[in-house]
């Protein structure tokens, strides 16, 4: 039996958006499970390179007990992503984020 | 206006997720779970369920008002069915639309997969009423009669007997997709005098 984590989701999914826009690569890495599947794979880095200032999320969607964000983060560029969130040891984590 | 729309070109309003059907299945795998959902597999199976069914609606909306702007050299019957499928498939996505509501759901909750917008790009009139009147369409009536079942059993007379009129609709535009078919012979633009004007409107 999966315990789910007593944060909502749709909390989790925005802290992890607020560690992006920061710049806060701790956090962000602390987010994500250690194979995060990234689309492009250096995503991330990607991420944490570019100048963003705010963040907007557009949708959210499951499947099964998985939950699809998907956020558009603005600033110098612009990239909208779907981020998928699961329950891991009792915590919401991100297990998969791409580009759309 | 631009003809034969790419698989990729379909608006939807952002807060509707579009994911591959594939990558849906194998999202759900990782969680050992089949590929559709089912009432043994998913506490939400019939908000899931009435999800699909309305984007489905959607989707056959868009396909035959794509089909009857796409193909101008075929029997004017055949614009006249299609041009009939938008007004059924817009009234469907309505009452599907407040069947999610009535099951505490929303358009959005789930991801959208297009499989059937996918079979409404076929680029011969024939293989789209084959693909999505034959094919898809008559699935859909399996799944009417099952989900009319579920909700008998549930008690719902608001679910059983809104998709009860939705069926009936479905079950025209499997018949309008068998005589489509066999008028046009499978091939774009050779629709010869077949059953299909046998048909009164």
């Amino acid at each position: 039996m999966i315990t789910p984590p007593t944060l909502p989701v749709e909390q989790a999914a925005e802290a992890h958006a607020q560690h992006i826009v920061l710049g806060d690569s701790a956090a962000m890495h602390q987010d994500c499970i250690a194979q995060v599947r990234q689309e492009p794979p250096d995503l991330y880095a990607q991420l944490e390179a570019a100048t963003l200032t705010r963040y907007a999320v557009l949708g959210h969607a499951k499947i099964g007990l998985h939950h699809i964000f998907r956020i558009r983060y603005c600033g110098a560029t612009t990239v909208t992503l779907h981020h998928r969130l699961g329950a891991v040891e009792g915590q919401w984590r991100v297990l998969e984020s791409e580009r759309v | 206006m631009q003809k034969f729309l790419q698989k990729d070109r379909l608006a939807r309003e952002e807060h509707i997720l579009y994911i591959p059907a594939a990558k849906i299945f194998a999202i759900r795998a990782e969680q050992d779970l089949p590929p559709m959902a089912l009432p043994t597999t998913d506490a939400d199976f019939l908000q899931n369920r009435m999800h699909g069914i309305c984007v489905g609606e959607i989707e056959a909306m868009e396909g035959a008002g794509r089909t009857v702007c796409d193909f101008e050299d075929v029997p004017w019957e055949f614009t006249l069915d299609m041009a009939r499928q938008v007004w059924d498939k817009s009234r469907h996505t309505e009452i599907y639309e407040r069947l999610l509501r009535h099951v505490q759901s929303t358009l959005g909750e789930y991801p959208e997969s297009r499989i059937l917008w996918e079979c409404a790009c076929a680029e011969d009139p024939a293989a789209r009423v084959a693909g999505v009147n034959r094919g898809l369409e008559g699935l859909a009536c399996d799944v009417f009669a099952q989900l009319i079942q579920l909700a008998q059993k549930l008690g719902d007379p608001i679910i059983e007997r809104a998709v009860d009129f939705v069926l009936a609709d479905e079950i025209t535009h499997v018949r309008m997709g068998n005589l489509d078919a066999q008028a046009h012979g499978g091939r774009a633009g050779t629709a010869t005098n077949g059953p299909r004007f046998s048909t009164s409107y």
